[in-house]
């Protein structure tokens, strides 16, 4: 949809929903949020609702740089240690590798 | 307008018939060229056949032996011939990484242990040397102290490891990491030098060839890793596919033993009142398929089937009554000793769980034959005896019986400082330390056989003969001590005895012809009713779930020579009563073999919950599972010759792609058939 075509409310409730529904631990949907509505929350001009629809980009996009570090993270950890690891490393792999350790 | 019409049905009909044939054609050729073409890459690679593989093998916490990468590992072919050679490969050739290819002489612990440390080599091939071996007087890969955490010495005794096998360069149990791969084929062989030399070899020896150079790619890829517990594990994952995840097997087959004379199983035998005659079953080799193990088990095996026949020869085994303080005589080979001992520990574990007709303290005496190949005129057998219980009963009756064939046995003294040499005694020796056993071999004190564990411990390195029925031949000599331990029992089960028995040397060639030269042999087909493979059976234990053919017909020569023979009875019959009285027909005759018994030979580690895998207290050896061990030959370009090849290729089909467009748009002017046509009509 063409989101400048949209009533105000309209992207105001979008938004919203985008937002809450990402704590059903859906990062990639405040992703989207934060880019999609990123021109509309800062970029064009002022209108009644921006104030609300910004607060919601800032959080969706924080939350996403959340997960997004703490997801890198554990991978970084989980690469580097599950050989060490042993049990509980091929315990946590969904495919483990053949012939190596 | 009837003439236009007919013409134009007339040129319409050409044009049917001409597009008919055109067709007919196209497909002509097309399916011949289908049937002359190749594949691509089988213009590309030479594979190399004749070949054996060194492969994984993993115990409680370490992995051994070689492995590739899952398509491969290549590298450039280097023959190693001398010192320069050597250098060329780990410091000097600039075509780095290389695959070497070396002579048994060359294949030393230093030189493999420098391949895997340099990073230069991904890859190791072992020829066979032309003609009869005249450079290698001894290749063993077993370490030089067989299986010493297995058995009665731990490490701080002074006797763990003493020189049993000093020509054993432990490589069998190192981890390579590399593929090695055995070309036991001549023809095979002559390719790789022929390749070698001709796009290999450095110019003047000290300029290297250029590309294109010859390439060699060695596939042996395992699926396991690091250790049994882990690779068990790994195996046991859920899988949709039951079985299809499994990554490693445990080594095992089959114990064969017997007991000579009848009994009931009711009763239970009394302390001391059983002899055991042993001998183990299984070899070793760094190789898959070549273990032919002629000396370091074969000569132990025919020994004790010899004993066997001697003693169920009917008219000696009614003799023996048992009246005596020696209720019975057991004859016992097992399977898996190189590994660890699993077939012997098996045994004794089975026996303390009370799943044998017997138990430890039964035993009177334990009586074991190990490499028993004595070819020299000078030479004599020696008798190792176990330390806490030495018996002068046993050793004299030995010599009294081996005087009459000229027998030479050497009794070691217990104040030897080497202890008892490797073998299935000291699983019994752990579990019942004051047992007396002794262990008849052709060494005093480090091995006669400078070929142990390993592919060339054959026939012609033991010295065997088909045929040779002179005096100081390995078969004579092993049909004495059969004779003399055949009658040193007859004299211990109910003395005094006028039974004797006499060498049997006809016995003895004949199953070291089978066992060593060929299956196909008049033994091994009356027994089991069919031709069978033309070389010897191989000796390696193998993996559990397998058992092998040497332990099958091991234990249909045992059914044949202790089995008693059952008259008046029709082959159907016979196998009637195969499963209710254990009859079987063999060699036209019914034999009842009811107390011929083959166990599964696994260590115990495999069967109890929650074992520990790094005590040490069992065997846990396992092999991984392998998809397939090829070996391909190929000239390969420089890298830039390839970074060219493949621009060049990308080149063309830009160039093709920009040509055909151009066409189409120019399509109508270039084509201008299809208009005059238009005309005409």
């Amino acid at each position: 949809m063409n989101l400048s075509k949209q009533k105000n409310e309209r992207k105001l409730f979008l938004c919203q929903r985008y937002f809450y529904a990402g704590f059903a631990f859906l990062p990639f949907v405040w992703a989207i949020n934060a880019v999609w509505f990123y021109k509309e929350a800062f970029m064009t001009p002022p209108f009644a609702e921006q104030q609300d629809i910004k607060k919601y980009v800032i959080r969706s996009g924080l939350g996403a740089i959340l997960w997004a570090t703490a997801l890198i993270a554990w991978n970084i950890v989980f690469q580097t240690n599950r050989v060490a690891w042993g049990e509980t490393g091929d315990d946590l792999s969904f495919v483990i590798p053949q012939g190596r350790p | 307008m009837g003439v236009t019409g007919t013409s134009h049905r007339g040129l319409h009909g050409h044009h049917v018939i001409w597009s008919f044939i055109k067709l007919l054609l196209l497909i002509l050729i097309s399916s011949s060229s289908l049937s002359l073409a190749d594949r691509t890459f089988t213009k590309v690679y030479e594979p190399i056949s004749g070949i054996n593989a060194c492969f994984k093998r993993l115990n409680g916490t370490h992995e051994i032996g070689c492995r590739s990468s899952s398509k491969g590992d290549v590298g450039i072919l280097h023959l190693i011939e001398d010192k320069h050679s050597l250098d060329w490969v780990l410091k000097d050739g600039p075509n780095a990484p290389y695959i070497t290819m070396l002579y048994p002489v060359d294949f030393t612990r230093e030189n493999i242990m420098q391949f895997r440390d340099s990073g230069r080599v991904t890859g190791v091939l072992l020829l066979k040397e032309k003609g009869i071996n005249t450079n290698t007087t001894s290749f063993s890969t077993d370490s030089s102290c067989p299986n010493q955490n297995s058995g009665i010495y731990n490490t701080s005794s002074s006797k763990h490891c003493q020189s049993w096998n000093p020509a054993g360069n432990s490589l069998l149990w190192e981890n390579l990491n590399f593929p090695i791969f055995y070309v036991h084929s001549e023809s095979e062989t002559e390719k790789l030098l022929k390749c070698f030399d001709n796009f290999n070899r450095p110019k003047n020896g000290i300029t290297s060839q250029g590309w294109p150079l010859c390439a060699t790619q060695l596939r042996s890829f395992m699926l396991a890793a690091v250790d049994t517990p882990t690779c068990l594990r790994r195996s046991s994952v859920f899988n949709m596919n039951p079985g299809a995840g499994k990554v490693c097997d445990p080594l095992g087959d089959q114990n064969i033993w017997a007991s000579l004379l009848p009994h009931n199983s009711s009763e239970s035998y009394p302390n001391n009142s059983i002899i055991v005659i042993a001998a183990r079953l299984d070899g070793a080799s760094l190789f898959d398929e070549v273990s032919p193990s002629a000396d370091s088990s074969i000569s132990g095996i025919v020994t004790v089937l010899s004993i066997m026949k001697h003693l169920g020869e009917a008219s000696v085994r009614e003799q023996l009554g048992g009246e005596g303080p020696i209720k019975n005589v057991y004859f016992m080979l097992f399977n898996g000793e190189a590994f660890g001992y699993i077939g012997s520990s098996r045994i004794v574990f089975d026996m303390a769980q009370n799943n044998f007709p017997f138990n430890i303290s039964s035993i009177r005496y334990f009586i074991e034959v190990n490499q028993a190949a004595v070819s020299s005129p000078a030479a004599s057998y020696f008798l190792h005896q176990s330390e806490l219980s030495q018996s002068r009963e046993l050793t004299d009756i030995f010599e009294k019986h081996g005087k009459a064939f000229n027998l030479k046995v050497k009794v070691v003294t217990p104040q030897n400082e080497w202890g008892v040499p490797p073998s299935s005694l000291q699983s019994f020796l752990k579990e019942r330390p004051d047992l007396t056993g002794v262990v008849l071999t052709n060494h005093k004190q480090e091995y006669k056989n400078k070929f142990y564990n390993e592919m060339f411990d054959d026939k012609e390195t033991m010295g065997y003969v088909y045929g040779d029925r002179n005096v100081y031949s390995v078969q004579r000599n092993m049909a004495a001590l059969a004779a003399t331990l055949a009658n040193s029992v007859i004299e211990l089960l109910s003395s005094p005895s006028e039974v004797k028995v006499e060498p049997d040397l006809e016995t003895v060639d004949e199953l070291l012809h089978c066992y060593l030269e060929s299956a196909n042999c008049s033994i091994f087909v009356e027994l089991t009713g069919m031709k069978q493979i033309e070389q010897p059976y191989a000796t390696y234990v193998g993996v559990a779930m397998h058992l092998t053919s040497m332990s099958q017909v091991s234990k249909l020569v045992t059914s044949r020579y202790l089995g008693y023979l059952v008259d008046n009875i029709t082959e159907d019959e016979c196998w009637k009563l195969q499963k209710d009285k254990g009859y079987y027909w063999m060699n036209e005759s019914c034999y009842d073999i009811s107390h011929v018994n083959s166990t599964e030979a696994k260590s115990p580690a495999f069967l109890l919950d929650g074992y520990d895998w790094s005590s040490g207290k069992y065997s846990t050896w396992t092999e991984s599972i392998w998809q397939s061990f090829t070996v391909r030959i190929f000239i390969k370009p420089s890298l830039v010759h390839e970074i060219i090849t493949l621009v060049s290729g990308i080149l063309m089909l830009v160039f093709s792609m920009l040509v055909v467009r151009k066409v189409n748009e120019k399509a109508d002017i270039i084509f201008q058939r299809s208009r005059t046509e238009a005309l005409v009509c």
